[in-house]
């Protein structure tokens, strides 16, 4: 009976560790192969009581065509083909019953729709930060968005249906390098 | 009070007992030589064991605060690694407890719940170093379950005072992203048989009223966020069994008063406001309206839900019926009299009407409680009693939707049916 136990407490233990280790293994599997893509986004700075404070990406392409053959329902699990624009900027292309042959594609889940368009949460929709960084972002992207001069995005790597977020980018500077440089612009002037 | 409470206090009271000579010393050394060392460990031992868990509670909590301050200046691996570290060193901990620590319970208590922690922050913080959007139930079960086998393991009370606050909160979030969340009441069941074997040990009293507390206040939320997709055709039949069930069960099996507590007053009072608001006019038209029937067939596992719940709240009224045991039944009688009202539909019993039997209903039930209080001198049940009626007198006033006539003739029986409650309870009394 005890080395039942025993043997439940290891089993256990490893289980606790197999969690993360799976996250971790699949996001970093993704990272060094997946395809990279860009995103446009409006970060804003809501707060997570685990995880802490995050910018919660507004992203200008999770919507994507209403399909013709398919019934959706609230928070329904789809597959979102990716296309990039002119400007080089991720979009949906469309949703498919099936993961395509070719071409990336994401695993969404649905928002809410209407005649013509689905509107959906893509697997990244938060960038976390410090807890005092975050509000700096967002004021951050706020100003530049006003003046119209930049815009803010992200990159992301996509494999298998999977996607991680790499980095967020105001006007073309990884976001706390970009941070750095106002700080200093702030001093000298 | 337990005899090691009963032992404790003799052991107080001999001092006093020897000097006001109604022992003499050798006496009070027998009475000590018979009942053994005092038992003083106990106390203590309860204070360390409450120490220790809300230390490791604390301790853990303030580890997840710490990582979700996010530290930028650390790099991806260095993340990753210390996303094991609490976890690494829960396990560790435990490892040490499970082989050297095992009997003492102040040590299984705080690295079960540090460790429950660890997994959460653990977790949370790959989230946080890979960006992973918020899937929060997901999150919550998986935290949840990682943590059930350490309430056995070691056999520690506080995970499962979180793990049913954890699952329910699973429930109330995975509702709104549709998920299958009548799996709830399979995940609730998990650590029953532990707290069941706290409250027929008859140890660790402590532990087990807190537990039943928990249980009988999250078993309700999530009846509710678990038959959400049919809860406008059913909340009335659902909760009414489910308050009818905590009361008689409570009440017919030989508990512990610190564990059938929190069922019986939450079953009572669950009762008696439902039974409240089904007496105003608009909440009982608009029940007919969204008939018992028309859920569905998708809402099979609500229906399947319901029929367990009133099964076993008829099969403990029949046995409370069979016992002569009419006051516990009468509160059991509320579930089966809504449900008949509806199935009978407006067409054979106007609204009206219903309503009428549902203040005669708690009229009465209000009306019993007294007189029980009254019988037996208890003042917190003629308290109740006196609660009830009062209740229904301040939900007539106050209900504007019934008429002047309807509301002064209700009025005039309540009034009566105090003066008649009264006379009867003065007649017992002058003949006793």
């Amino acid at each position: 009976m005890n080395r039942l136990f025993g043997l439940m407490l290891v089993l256990s233990f490893l289980a606790q560790l197999a969690v993360p280790a799976s996250m971790i293994l699949g996001r970093e599997t993704t990272l060094r192969d997946g395809q990279q893509f860009r995103f446009r986004t409006a970060p804003v700075d809501p707060y997570d009581p685990f995880r802490g404070r995050f910018v919660a990406l507004n992203l200008d392409a999770a919507s994507a065509p209403l399909p013709k053959d398919m019934k959706l329902k609230y928070r329904q699990k789809v597959l979102v083909r990716l296309a990039v624009d002119e400007a080089g900027f991720a979009y949906c292309r469309d949703i498919v019953s099936e993961a395509p042959q070719e071409g990336a594609y994401l695993t969404a889940r649905v928002q809410s729709w209407n005649k013509e368009t689905v509107r959906l949460q893509l697997p990244f929709d938060r960038y976390y930060a410090e807890e005092d960084l975050a509000p700096e972002i967002e004021r951050a992207y706020r100003a530049n968005s006003r003046r119209d001069k930049h815009e803010a995005y992200i990159t992301v790597r996509v494999r298998d249906g999977r996607g991680v977020l790499e980095e967020l980018y105001i006007a073309d500077l990884p976001v706390a390098e970009y941070l750095r440089q106002q700080a200093v612009a702030k001093q000298q002037g | 009070m337990s005899k090691k409470d009963c032992i404790a206090w003799l052991y107080r009271e001999l001092p006093e007992l020897v000097r006001s000579r109604v022992l003499d010393e050798a006496a009070a050394d027998q009475l000590r030589n018979h009942y053994g060392p005092a038992p003083e460990q106990r106390r203590r031992s309860l204070g360390l064991v409450i120490c220790a868990a809300l230390g490791a509670l604390l301790v853990g909590l303030g580890v997840i605060l710490l990582l979700a301050h996010n530290w930028t200046d650390l790099s991806r691996p260095q993340r990753t690694l210390l996303s094991f570290a609490p976890l690494l060193l829960g396990q560790a901990l435990a490892g040490w407890v499970w082989f050297k620590r095992r009997s003492s319970l102040a040590w299984c208590e705080g690295t079960a719940t540090f460790l429950l922690l660890a997994v959460g922050a653990s977790i949370a913080l790959v989230g946080q170093t890979y960006h992973i959007s918020g899937d929060l139930p997901r999150f919550v079960l998986v935290w949840m379950l990682l943590g059930l086998p350490l309430i056995y393991l070691f056999g520690a009370a506080l995970p499962a005072l979180l793990y049913w606050p954890g699952v329910t909160w699973w429930c109330a979030i995975g509702a709104h992203d549709n998920l299958p969340v009548m799996f709830y009441w399979l995940l609730a069941a998990l650590p029953l048989p532990f707290w069941w074997g706290l409250v027929k040990k008859g140890r660790r009293k402590l532990a087990a009223g807190w537990l039943s507390w928990v249980l009988a206040l999250c078993l309700p939320v999530a009846l509710g966020c678990s038959s959400h997709a049919a809860l406008e055709h059913l909340w009335a039949p659902l909760y009414l069994s489910l308050f009818a069930v905590f009361f008689l069960l409570a009440g017919q099996w030989s508990l512990p008063s610190v564990v059938s507590r929190p069922f019986r007053l939450i079953g009572s009072w669950g009762t008696v406001g439902l039974m409240l608001l089904l007496t105003l006019k608009d909440v009982w038209r608009e029940l007919p309206r969204h008939y018992l029937f028309e859920a569905g067939r998708s809402a099979w596992p609500e229906y399947l839900l319901l029929a367990v719940l009133l099964l076993a709240a008829l099969g403990l009224l029949v046995r409370s019926l069979v016992s002569r045991r009419w006051l516990d039944s009468l509160f059991g009688l509320a579930a089966p009299l809504v449900i008949l009202q509806l199935l009978a539909g407006p067409q054979l019993l106007p609204s009206d009407l219903s309503l009428i039997i549902g203040n005669i209903y708690l009229l009465l039930l209000g009306g019993a409680v007294l007189r029980a209080g009254l019988h037996t001198g208890a003042l917190p049940r003629i308290n109740v009693g006196l609660g009830i009626i009062s209740a229904l007198i301040a939900v007539r006033f106050f209900d504007s939707q019934l008429s002047f006539t309807v509301r002064g003739l209700l009025f005039i029986i309540i009034g009566c049916a105090f003066l008649v409650v009264n006379l009867l309870v003065k007649r017992q009394e002058v003949r006793a």
